[in-house]
């Protein structure tokens, strides 16, 4: 590759203002702009080979083990179906179980993951989904879970059930919860949220204080 | 934001007494679902004066009840705790952040229409200062 300066044309003013001198002009930019076009290009792959080759730090702590993630039988969704985790194969899903009464974390959460939704690319985002299962069985219907999700984001839904399928559900994915006392009772509850990966393994564990921009990068990483 | 931040410091002006005033900034609920029971409301609470002081109590009349309540996050389990009678203090030159996963006011039994882009009246009951009334908007964020 020639060097952009050796073929750039004279200085404007002391040029007379001829046909073959224009057209010299006309192809000396034409060079210096495919040398600026080729290292901005040049530049632009450099980062993304930094990006790509440097290994992505999750901020969620990572699973080991091939296991698929545990079923959540017996659970419902507000159309009447069961939770299927087939149906989510090749997709990221995310699992928290709260509760819809919840005024704090679970708003919270479903905010950020929500936010996180927005930063991702277009076609992640098509393939990310989140399962809010609930650890209020008695106050929170599915139709009720399905609006409370939903309106954080529409690829957000819940689900419900007995409960003994609820709690067979929280013991296989490491969750506590106690209901408190009281009319207006809320209850204690681990409040990690939980991804599986497209394989259908359970992944990721992300802590309640994760941000959006961590959950976005830990997604779009799981996607691949 | 600033704009919000100043009026709230005007209406902070008006309940309170003395020379030094509280200052309530970005106060705001999160926007709930439809047919929620709850709503989370979050400030930030400065006191610049020279007197400790306390946030007794909060109350609105869009709210069947109003609790101060703190979520505490132990190995990730998250729990609520009550704010009891003596409430939250606020020495002098100090302040109180209520924020998503700590400190918040809980409204319980919500008013029909508590949506996004609407107001809610909100009493602060402070020691010291007395009431501080708020214009609180209801957010997404």
């Amino acid at each position: 590759m020639t060097t952009p300066t050796a073929d750039l044309p004279p200085a404007a003013d002391q040029t007379p203002n001829t046909e073959p001198n224009r057209a010299r002009r006309r192809s000396g930019r034409m060079r210096v702009l495919a040398v600026v076009a080729a290292v901005v290009v040049g530049i632009a792959f450099a980062f993304l080979a930094i990006r790509t080759v440097g290994p992505h730090l999750y901020a969620g702590t990572v699973l080991q083990g091939d296991t698929p993630a545990p079923a959540l039988e017996g659970l419902v969704r507000a159309d009447g179906s069961s939770v299927d985790l087939a149906d989510y194969e090749g997709d990221v899903l995310m699992v928290f179980f709260g509760y819809a009464n919840c005024p704090d974390v679970c708003p919270t959460t479903m905010a950020t993951a929500a936010q996180a939704m927005d930063s991702l690319s277009a076609e992640d985002r098509d393939r990310t989904r989140l399962l809010m299962v609930s650890v209020d069985p008695s106050r929170d219907t599915a139709e009720y879970l399905e609006t409370f999700t939903s309106f954080f984001h529409p690829n957000f839904s819940g689900a419900t059930g007995p409960v003994e399928a609820i709690d067979s559900a929280a013991s296989q994915y490491g969750i506590f919860y106690q209901l408190g006392e009281g009319e207006d009772y809320t209850v204690d509850h681990t409040a990690s949220l939980m991804g599986i990966a497209p394989d259908g393994v359970l992944r990721i564990v992300w802590p309640p204080e994760v941000t959006a921009e961590q959950l976005a990068g830990d997604i779009a990483e799981l996607l691949g | 934001m600033k704009r919000l931040a100043v009026l709230c410091c005007a209406l902070a002006a008006c309940g309170s007494s003395g020379d030094g005033d509280l200052v309530v900034r970005d106060p705001w609920f999160r926007a709930p679902p439809p047919f929620a029971n709850t709503a989370a409301m979050y400030a930030e609470i400065n006191n610049p004066t020279d007197v400790d002081d306390s946030l007794l109590t909060m109350g609105s009349p869009q709210c069947r009840s109003f609790e101060l309540h703190r979520t505490v996050t132990s190995d990730n389990v998250a729990s609520m705790e009550a704010i009891g009678d003596v409430g939250l203090q606020i020495g002098a030159g100090e302040s109180l952040a209520l924020e998503p996963g700590g400190l918040h006011g809980m409204c319980l039994g919500l008013d029909d229409g508590f949506e996004e882009g609407d107001n809610v009246v909100v009493d602060l009951q402070f020691e010291t200062m007395g009431r501080v009334t708020l214009s609180v908007p209801i957010q997404r964020r």
